[in-house]
């Protein structure tokens, strides 16, 4: 990709490192592949937009995930918007042709997944994606929602609550 | 001085090849005037406890505004905190904009409101600007938006980048 | 006698204090249904971590290939890749002023201002605003400045309202006001 890759700060370093991290948060926040990429490109365009660049790469990952995250969900608020208007003439709100799932997801329990966390509330599902994806610490997580660590411990766990209702009303094997 | 400084500046851009000691002369210039802001914003709850809080640091020259947007669900605050004055001592903190609402009293409206206020403060000397002002008496459920300013001059020319 | 389910939820995380987790261990090996919940928060974490997603790395070249070319059309080429003849500690801080100040260095010292003839105002109105949303008012915004904005972007649950002026003050009076 490119010559300096191994220099931390430089903007390709950090895209090369921090893009596939970034991108599994995305899908597994809006379940799109489409929809995730144009987050991450956002994402990353911002990123390269600040003037003074971040110090580490901890800072730049937490400063994108929260990018991310807030994409993620205006992205979210319109669409439900939309989506209100056109009920009357959709089937199905997560038909797999509107979420544009492709192929690749030829796994089942895949879809199954990723129908389930979309059931969750939108502040729940950020919560367990950055917790069992992001494989971040409840601190952290509380910096990059910007809520208290407590907070983060009760939609975690709700989050869980749920997931398993849900995941169990699918006929799952959770055993 | 400054006309030199100013066809220093000009000649860099176009030409770059400036000698050294060129360079260290509009260093000394510029070294004077440019600052670094420090930014802290905080959300206090009705007991006074911090419920969020962000920071940030952005470096400007006397006369160049840092641009802060607060966005909330129903808020938008788009300020410009100005630094005037002499880095060294005198300082006077501008701080204008617009502030956008929505309105529960009379609807669904959009409450608009702009502003400018100054206030003259010494380098490293804290301000803190309230752009939805502070709460007389202590309601429940009433958050107070609290941004801490804090300007210092920007000496340290080591090329990192803070 | 059992904690409650988001202590649990906590330690299986690795999240609870040390001091807890000794006597979260002691009742959780007399405890069959605080197992079973516990048991069920690690299979719905096997669930989520069994579950495929696809691979990322078309994605992330074509996300490249974009922003690349994204970039090229929104800044010229960076002052660092041509090529300067200027010692390298000074040429170092005149980059960092160049990528910091731009244009703006140029606008700023024409035009110092040496009177400071600002009275506090503050002028407030209601007006019949021209935006039906707030987003909106955001893509306005973005139109309108040089894209340099510090977005705060606070918690999504927090009512906010005007309380009073905008009250601009030293952070020293403030605290000498409040006690």
């Amino acid at each position: 990709m490119g010559k300096n890759q191994t220099k931390p700060g430089n903007f390709e370093y950090v895209y090369d490192i921090t893009y596939p991290l970034l991108y599994r948060i995305a899908f597994r926040i809006t379940g799109d592949e489409n929809i995730s990429e144009d987050l991450c490109q956002e994402a990353f365009i911002r990123y390269y937009k600040r003037v003074i660049p971040l110090p580490d790469q901890d800072q730049a990952r937490y400063w994108l995930i929260r990018v991310v995250k807030n994409l993620a969900f205006n992205h979210e608020k319109r669409r439900g918007r939309e989506l209100k208007a056109n009920y009357k003439y959709s089937k199905e709100f997560n038909s797999p042709t509107r979420s544009g799932e492709t192929e690749l997801l030829r796994n089942e329990s895949a879809r199954i997944v990723q129908r389930a966390l979309k059931k969750l509330p939108f502040n729940l599902r950020t919560a367990i994606v950055l917790r069992e994806y992001g494989d971040l610490s409840y601190r952290d997580i509380a910096k990059v929602l910007g809520i208290s660590e407590s907070n983060v411990k009760v939609r975690v766990f709700r989050a869980r609550e749920q997931l398993k209702k849900h995941l169990d009303e699918e006929e799952v094997d959770v055993s | 001085m400054k006309k030199a400084a100013c066809v220093l500046l000009l000649s860099l851009f176009i030409s770059f090849q400036a000698s050294a000691d060129d360079i260290e002369e509009l260093l000394d210039f510029i070294s004077d005037r440019v600052l670094s802001v420090h930014i802290e914003l905080k959300l206090l709850d009705s007991n006074q406890e911090i419920t969020w809080d962000a920071e940030s640091r952005h470096v400007t020259v006397v006369g160049r505004s840092v641009n802060v947007r607060l966005v909330a669900e129903e808020l938008i605050i788009d300020a410009y905190i100005t630094p005037f004055g002499d880095a060294a001592e005198n300082l006077v903190l501008v701080a204008n904009g617009e502030i956008w609402l929505s309105d529960r009293q009379s609807g669904d409206g959009i409450r608009y409101e702009s502003f400018i206020k100054s206030l003259p403060v010494k380098p490293e000397e804290t301000v803190i600007f309230f752009p939805l002002g502070v709460a007389v008496d202590s309601e429940a459920n009433i958050y107070t938006i609290q941004m801490e300013i804090n300007v210092k001059p920007y000496k340290e020319f080591t090329g990192q980048i803070e | 006698m059992c904690p409650e389910k988001d202590i649990l939820s906590a330690f299986f995380d690795g999240e609870l204090d040390e001091r807890f987790v000794s006597m979260i261990e002691a009742h959780l090996s007399e405890c069959d249904s605080c197992r079973e919940i516990l048991a069920g928060f690690e299979d719905v974490r096997t669930v989520l971590h069994d579950a495929e997603i696809p691979d990322c790395a078309p994605s992330k070249r074509l996300a490249w290939s974009f922003l690349s070319d994204k970039f090229s059309s929104l800044y010229p080429r960076p002052v660092w890749k041509r090529r300067l003849l200027i010692p390298a500690p000074a040429m170092a801080a005149v980059l960092l002023l160049v990528l910091v100040l731009g244009a703006g260095l140029m606008v700023s010292i024409f035009n110092r201002r040496d009177d400071f003839g600002f009275d506090t105002v503050t002028r407030t109105h209601f007006e019949n605003v021209q935006f039906a949303s707030f987003e909106q008012i955001i893509e306005y915004l973005d139109a309108r400045g040089n894209g340099g904005a510090l977005i705060f972007t606070l918690p999504q649950d927090t009512r906010l309202q005007y309380l009073s002026e905008p009250t601009f003050i030293k952070a020293a009076d403030y605290k000498r006001g409040r006690d």
